[in-house]
């Protein structure tokens, strides 16, 4: 386990509001679940609604005529337009179920006798909850009839006919006597409820409501197996009958383990939601004036809008795509760090733990701020810990970050000239120069236009390494930051992206940053591109390791009239820019600046998503990746204009017209430009280095000094190149395999085809290669490759 | 001449190939199965139909195990 394993997953979570009632349900004497109710009446289940709010309210007929609905008071429609008419809808359950008889229950009968004092509505509900449990039940009033102060409410045939259905199936004593001295029915019952009505007898006993901390059970008293509720108590007449129904079960705890302390219902709720994100639905009228027909009872429950707190449900891609709350997900990270099966190998969320994007939405959209994503990634970094988590989720990526921060990648120099040390130093990360070097020679010329005393640092930020989970991988890589960032002597970093940004804050919070295109916006600093050093444009293809010249295709771009005829794009921000609003805006200034129209993104600003690319979760979930992609591009129909690299190629490839900020500040290229394949980008990071050095330190780099392929050259055609980019494989790892077979001759010949095949482990991969000898060249060492692929697996006993 | 198609021949020992057990190991389980050989060197031949599917099919279920 990591250091950081501080946080369990009941930690994680705590405070989570998922399983907080509806304000309905926590305002209801009866607790009744509203929306499951709801639910019900909009599927026409009428006699599964009525079942549903028999078993909850005991008396349906007196409690839908007398309840005064405290949950349409608090119900959130109100700040809206109209509560849903619980009154109504629960009267037309009434008329509309047509089998309102309660179940018979064969149930034995249990030998244990509870005296009610009162048969009054409280009385009357709890005989009724212990009569269907089978208990002896013994019912004393000084009436000679059952009801109490129903009498006052309702009409008697009203209230009797209910109260006699209700009993049709149970039998009870009725006593009449009026009890003074409840010591002799304690000695004759195992336990009473006294249910004396407003102003009746309380036997000197303290009821307790919850605040006496003496006795803090339900309706329990001082007095061992004496419970005490409805309107001695101060209840309602509908609170009351609540009151004798929730007795039940503290009775019957009583009766168990001869504990009085069963906890009281709870009555709040703690649950957050936002009116705003209701509809107006004017509330539905009946056009009987009393009661709604089945259609209309249908509309009102459709009006519910089923209160509970699924923020992360909704925002979230990974937890609403598995259908998984916050609890849900850490019972499963938990079981999956712990497994409890005999092997330790039974984990289930492996797969669900490296799909998170690390977006940081969870955090945002919970009304208590649950961080999931951090859990996430803190489980993540203990299962890599463990060794439980598959090296293939993330071997690519930090093997290309790996590359990034090589010699072959990487640069740091102070400014050009004879300086040492630099007041800035710019950090446009490794998936820009990746996409395009121009991106990067272009922003850097403008910026030493206007701040000469900036250096340049090319690398990763060690953003893979986070994602992967690989601690000191990433420690490595920041200590690396930081000296390097020492040694020009503390410059403030000027970042390109988002991540590199969030990435340096968070692990690096001494150094100071700030981002590129504010700076190119105050200091008027764009357009630059075309006056002194252009550099080609990006490279694709094999050939692309030797250096171009640097001035050709000086020319400026053409503008990107023509791609879309109104100018209206949408700027899609980047997660990482999530908390940066000044860079959100920033951005947006220079857009509209720049002639361009905006249409606003439903998800965007402190809503931002992911594209897909945090958390490369491509190789652990391809599918889930790919249906995020397609919801981002399909939000709206304009070219979309980002700030990240990532986003831009991503969506590119997935065929969404869309431009990097700096496409348009330096005119580099339309938003249908092809993104560029694994190895492409590459081999671009290498024409980054080796034209920056050209063009700013006027230094040339000996590439061929850089190769060791023993002289061996490789054809990739375009198709073969293509399915490698699909399977994940570089160029250069077939060209190390074909290297090694024909040096070590560990090849396999194919006499029906004359293909060559061989194989060589890369890391943990093993790549095979297919190919064949240059027959226009034969006694020369070039080859064409026919076919590439690699496994996981590892071949034992070679 | 007519060659059997699945005939491969090891060019480091000038042999034919033949099937045998061969061993393989993910993420910390081991498993075996017969692949083509060289019955000198051991060199073994995969053909990418089989890494497309048996072999990937037990990667995924190991993964998620």
């Amino acid at each position: 386990m990591p250091d950081s394993f501080a946080m369990s997953g009941k930690q994680a979570v705590r405070g989570c509001l998922r399983d907080e009632p509806a304000f309905c349900t926590a305002a209801c004497p009866f607790h009744l679940d509203v929306p499951a109710l709801v639910t019900k009446i909009e599927r026409k289940a009428f006699n599964a609604a009525f079942r549903a709010y028999q078993n909850a309210v005991g008396f349906p007929g007196i409690v839908s005529r007398l309840c005064d609905h405290p949950c349409q008071t608090v119900c959130i429609r109100t700040r809206v337009d109209q509560a849903v008419s619980m009154r109504l809808l629960e009267q037309s359950l009434l008329d509309l179920a047509t089998r309102t008889d309660p179940y018979a229950f064969n149930l034995p009968d249990k030998d244990r006798r509870i005296a009610i004092v009162g048969a009054g509505p409280a009385g009357l509900a709890c005989a009724l909850g212990l009569c269907r449990k089978k208990y002896d039940v013994t019912l004393f009033d000084r009436q000679k009839t059952v009801g109490g102060h129903l009498a006052d409410r309702l009409p008697e045939a009203v209230y009797l006919a209910d109260i006699h259905q209700q009993f049709m199936n149970e039998t009870y004593t009725l006593v009449h006597r009026e009890i003074r001295d409840l010591a002799p029915i304690l000695a004759e019952f195992d336990a009473v409820f006294v249910a004396t009505g407003a102003g009746g007898e309380t036997f000197g006993l303290v009821p307790d409501r919850g605040e006496n901390q003496a006795v803090p059970g339900a309706a329990a008293t001082a007095c061992p197996g004496v419970f005490m509720g409805g309107g001695v108590t101060g209840s309602n007449t509908c609170e009351a009958i609540a009151d004798g129904l929730s007795v039940v079960q503290a009775i019957e705890a009583y009766l168990k383990v001869g504990r009085m302390d069963t906890p009281a219902r709870q009555r709040s709720t703690r649950l957050k939601k936002d009116p705003a994100d209701i509809a107006l639905c004017p509330a539905t009228v009946p056009s009987g004036g009393t009661a709604y027909t089945g259609e209309e009872a249908v509309a009102e429950g459709r009006r519910c809008v089923k209160c509970v707190c699924d923020a992360c449900l909704r925002y979230c891609d990974l937890m609403g795509h598995a259908g998984k709350s916050p609890k849900k997900v850490v019972d499963d990270v938990e079981a999956t760090l712990h497994p409890g099966t005999l092997a330790g190998d039974g984990t289930i969320a492996k797969r669900f733990i490296a799909s998170c994007t690390h977006c940081g939405l969870c955090r945002t959209v919970c009304p208590v701020h649950i961080d999931m994503g951090e859990f996430l990634a803190v489980s993540h970094q203990a299962l890599v810990e463990k060794g439980a988590m598959p090296w293939a989720f993330h071997e690519f990526f930090l093997k290309d970050m790996d590359f990034s921060n090589s010699g072959r990648a990487a640069l740091v120099r102070p400014p050009p000239g004879n300086a040492e040390s630099c007041k800035y130093l710019f950090f446009p990360g490794c998936r820009l120069g990746a996409s395009d070097p121009r991106y990067v020679t272009a922003a850097y010329e403008a910026l030493l236009s206007a701040l000469p005393d900036t250096g340049l640092m090319l690398g990763c930020c060690g953003a893979p390494a986070r994602w992967a989970g690989e601690e000191p991988r990433l420690r490595d890589v920041l200590e690396n930051i930081r000296r390097q960032w020492e040694a020009l002597g503390r410059p403030a970093l000027v970042f390109a992206c988002p991540t590199c940004r969030q990435m340096i804050r968070r692990h690096l919070p001494d150094i100071p940053g700030t981002f590129l295109y504010p700076l190119l916006q105050d200091a008027g600093l764009t357009g630059l591109i075309g006056t002194k050093h252009p550099g080609p444009p990006p490279v694709s293809g094999m050939e692309s390791c030797s250096p171009a010249n640097p001035h050709e295709n000086r020319r400026p771009m053409p503008p990107f009239e023509g791609w879309f005829e109104d100018r209206t794009v949408c700027v899609f921000d980047p997660c990482a820019s999530r908390e940066e609003p000044a860079l959100q805006q920033s951005v947006r200034d220079l857009v509209t600046a720049a002639g361009y129209v905006l249409d606003p993104l439903p998800m965007e600003k402190h809503l931002a998503q992911c594209c897909s690319r945090g958390g490369q979760i491509a190789v652990a979930s391809p599918g889930y990746a790919r249906e995020i992609v397609k919801s981002r591009i399909g939000q709206r129909p304009h070219p979309y204009v980002t700030y990240c690299i990532n986003c831009r190629d991503i969506f590119a490839s997935a065929g969404k017209p869309a431009m990097h900020i700096l496409d348009i500040l330096f005119t580099l290229n339309g938003p249908d430009r092809p993104p560029p394949n694994l190895t492409q980008q590459h081999n671009n990071r290498v024409r980054l280095q080796s034209l920056a050095l050209e063009t700013f330190w006027n230094e040339t780099r000996d590439m061929a000094q850089m190769d060791s392929l023993n002289g061996i050259a490789l054809h990739i055609p375009e198709p073969v190149l293509e399915d490698l980019d699909k399977k994940m494989i570089l160029a250069s790892d077939m060209e190390t395999v074909v290297a090694h077979c024909e040096t070590t001759g560990r090849k396999i010949l194919d006499p029906e085809t004359g293909l060559f095949t061989g194989h060589l482990k890369i890391g943990h991969m093993t790549f095979w290669a297919l190919y064949r000898a240059d027959k226009s060249r034969p006694d020369t060492k070039r080859f064409e490759l026919v076919k590439g692929y690699g496994h996981r697996m590892e071949i034992l006993e070679e | 001449m007519t060659h059997d198609p699945d005939e491969k021949i090891c060019l480091l020992c000038k042999k034919t190939m033949v099937k045998q057990k061969t061993d393989f190991a993910y993420l910390g389980h081991s498993f075996h199965t017969d692949v083509l050989r060289c019955p000198d060197c051991g060199q073994v031949y995969i053909p990418e139909d089989l890494v497309n599917s048996r072999m990937k099919e037990v990667e995924t279920l190991l993964e998620d195990k």
